[in-house]
């Protein structure tokens, strides 16, 4: 059986097997990934009893003056697939970024090399092997996720659309680690690399959002950037941003170039780019403006918390993003999946090729 | 058989080998000897196809390492000079990995490892761990690896550098196991007296550049300008018999050594006999009479200056 899988896998994608195998062995065996399985499905279960109870406690209170019931199918859903968000992203590149520079620390990767093992042959069965790991940890945690069904409120294809959202960005992850495994030489390295560019992937935008989200999106909140609390928020997003600059920036030049700089030379650029933001973001900007008149809301749907939030709330909320309002929020929320779902699958496929050539090319 | 034609890398400015050219022959055991840093690593990943040379080539079986990298990986077998082990996998799990890697088929793969486990006297761990076996067995376990898809050419990196003499010795008798079999093994080592006792024929690299190639005894003549003679008479008359030695015209040097007269015959091969007849025609009793090798170590001595590239 095995004999003709491993014979199939090979003639059918021209890719040998034996590197998902042994993943699967090294992987699996033993008590490590029973432990990362218990451990997840008990936070899982964990923030949803937690949910459950606040929902509980929050509908007495709201019952009790009178207001509509909460949907609690929805909290439930909601509390579930945020915390699987951060897991996934917590656990999967810290498989994957290890993978390729942990055969080189352990002085593996030159008898892989000598093999007939292709690059595409090590990188993608190491690759899948992760994403299999994604996929049942998100399978443990579907029964969690289906008792947002039971109680009502949800319809089951809303699930199946943060679910395989959560999949793609799952996927996204590990490819991106895969990039970072193959590029760097430590596995240290890799993980900063790949848990820093999914921070800058996440933090920036939300960072930046409220100030664009008012000025760009059709019929988002009706509250204007003029005044005292508009300009001390703009002037703290800015600072912020430029603080997280100057960070990157000092850690790119030192790794680099292995030089130290002052802090003016440092501090400078950081000063440059936030009074550029501050410039920027400015009410009735051109720059916003022009974001305004091509509706460019759309762009926030890059940051996986506004998708996944997005695609909860669904109706007028997702269709702000697309600058449609009223009847097409249905619609818009469906668009929204297949558009994001497909991007992430994009940058998926791309960090793969991208790792698969830099492992090639890399000697 | 390994062509090496003009092979050079260079690291930034240090050139770590130089326009190296030799050749291995088929089913030749031969010893790779220089300094570390000398460029003895460099070669062997260049010829694995683990590093692309920047000048010249090499062929492998007839086969470009440039050219046809993958050709070159499935008729060598690649043991690395420091190595680690994957943990939480047993020891044919290891081989089955490396076998299923060089694309054997499974049916044969059951086979091939009970053979190489017999081979390098594994068979009773089969089941084990392998981050279990001590630093002797994993290093035959190394070595079973690189055999396990039935190469033609071995590739050994040091197979015996950190080893207790114990292990030494069963690595040593493996490889001589091997020349039996006709494989054609290029090895690197610093144990020269282990590489006498393999190998029938040495490169010598210092700083990247090769200093001399061919048969010890080759070289040995090479350098000393012609065959060692170790000729034993009665001690009193060990002078007189140097002395005698050296007035002849086919024997360029002599002198008294441990107990014994050491010449070196610069004449024809099958005229050797004549230096015999005349010695006791002119009244010695000879003892013993014959060629003295070089030993490796000497020669490495006197060939290298402990340049590092």
């Amino acid at each position: 059986m095995s004999a003709d899988f491993e014979a199939l896998a090979y003639r059918l994608l021209r890719l040998n097997p034996c590197v998902a195998i042994h993943e699967l062995r090294l992987r699996m065996r033993g008590g490590r990934a029973f432990w990362v399985l218990f451990a997840y499905a008990t936070i899982a279960a964990g923030t949803f009893l937690l949910a459950m109870w606040l929902a509980v406690w929050m509908s007495d209170q709201s019952s009790a003056g009178g207001a509509p019931r909460l949907n609690f199918g929805r909290i439930i859903l909601s509390v579930v697939t945020y915390t699987q968000l951060v897991l996934l992203l917590l656990v999967l590149p810290a498989y994957s970024a290890g993978s390729i520079t942990m055969e080189r620390e352990k002085r593996t990767l030159d008898m892989l090399r000598a093999t007939l093992l292709t690059a595409s042959d090590v990188v993608s069965g190491k690759f899948l092997v992760v994403l299999g790991l994604g996929l049942i940890l998100l399978l443990t945690s579907l029964p969690i996720g289906a008792w947002s069904l039971l109680l009502g409120g949800v319809a089951p294809e809303e699930v199946f659309y943060l679910y395989t959202y959560l999949f793609a960005l799952g996927a996204l992850a590990t490819a991106l680690g895969m990039f970072y495994s193959t590029l760097l030489g430590r596995s240290v390295g890799a993980m900063v690399a790949t848990y820093g560019t999914l921070l800058a992937l996440i933090i920036v935008p939300l960072i930046l959002m409220p100030i664009i989200f008012i000025a760009i999106v059709p019929g988002g909140p009706a509250v204007g950037l003029g005044d005292i609390w508009g300009a001390i928020f703009l002037t703290a997003t800015a600072l912020v941003c430029g603080w997280l600059f100057y960070l990157a920036f000092r850690w790119l030049w030192r790794r680099l170039l292995g030089e130290r700089l002052f802090f003016v030379s440092h501090a400078l650029p950081a000063l440059a780019v936030t009074i550029g933001l501050v410039l920027l973001l400015r009410p009735g900007s051109p720059a916003l403006t022009w974001a305004a008149a091509v509706r460019a809301g759309w762009v926030f749907l890059l940051e996986p918390f506004v998708t996944l939030a997005a695609l909860l709330e669904g109706g007028d909320f997702a269709g702000m993003f697309l600058g449609v309002s009223g009847g097409g929020g249905g619609n818009a929320q469906f668009l929204i999946w297949a558009g994001c779902t497909a991007a992430m699958l994009l940058g998926t496929a791309l960090c793969w090729a991208a790792a698969i050539r830099v492992y090639r090319v890399r000697r | 058989m390994i062509e090496i034609r003009g092979l050079t890398k260079r690291f930034g400015r240090n050139t770590a080998v130089d326009s190296l050219t030799f050749t291995v022959e088929q089913g030749d055991a031969f010893g790779f000897v220089g300094p570390n840093g000398a460029g003895k690593t460099t070669t062997i990943r260049m010829l694995s196809t683990l590093l692309e040379p920047d000048a010249g080539t090499a062929l492998v079986n007839g086969y470009d390492i440039i050219r046809q990298p993958e050709a070159v990986r499935a008729c060598i077998g690649y043991m690395p000079d420091f190595f680690g082990v994957y943990t939480d996998m047993k020891v044919w799990e290891y081989l089955d990995f490396f076998a299923a890697a060089y694309r054997v088929p499974r049916a044969k793969r059951t086979g091939l490892i009970s053979d190489v486990l017999e081979l390098t006297d594994l068979t009773h761990k089969r089941e084990e761990y392998v981050e279990t076996l001590s630093r002797g067995m994993q290093q035959r376990l190394c070595l079973a690896k690189t055999l396990v898809h039935d190469p033609d050419i071995l590739l050994l990196d040091e197979p015996a550098s950190g080893l207790d003499p114990r292990a030494r010795i069963e690595i040593r008798e493996l490889l001589q196991e091997l020349c039996r079999m006709k494989k054609t093994i290029l090895i690197s080592s610093h144990i020269l007296p282990e590489l006498a006792e393999l190998c029938s024929k040495v490169a010598i690299i210092e700083a990247g550049k090769l200093v001399m190639a061919g048969a010890v005894s080759e070289i040995s003549t090479q350098l000393v300008g012609g065959v060692k003679l170790g000729v034993r008479v009665a001690s009193d008359r060990l002078e007189e018999c140097c002395a005698f030695l050296r007035a002849r015209p086919d024997i360029s040097s002599a002198a008294v050594v441990e107990g014994e007269v050491e010449a070196v015959y610069g004449g024809q091969p099958d005229d050797q006999h004549q230096i015999l007849s005349a010695l006791l025609a002119a009244g010695f009793q000879v003892q013993s009479f014959g060629e003295r090798e070089m030993n490796l170590e000497t020669l490495y001595m006197r060939v290298t200056k402990g340049i590092v590239s």
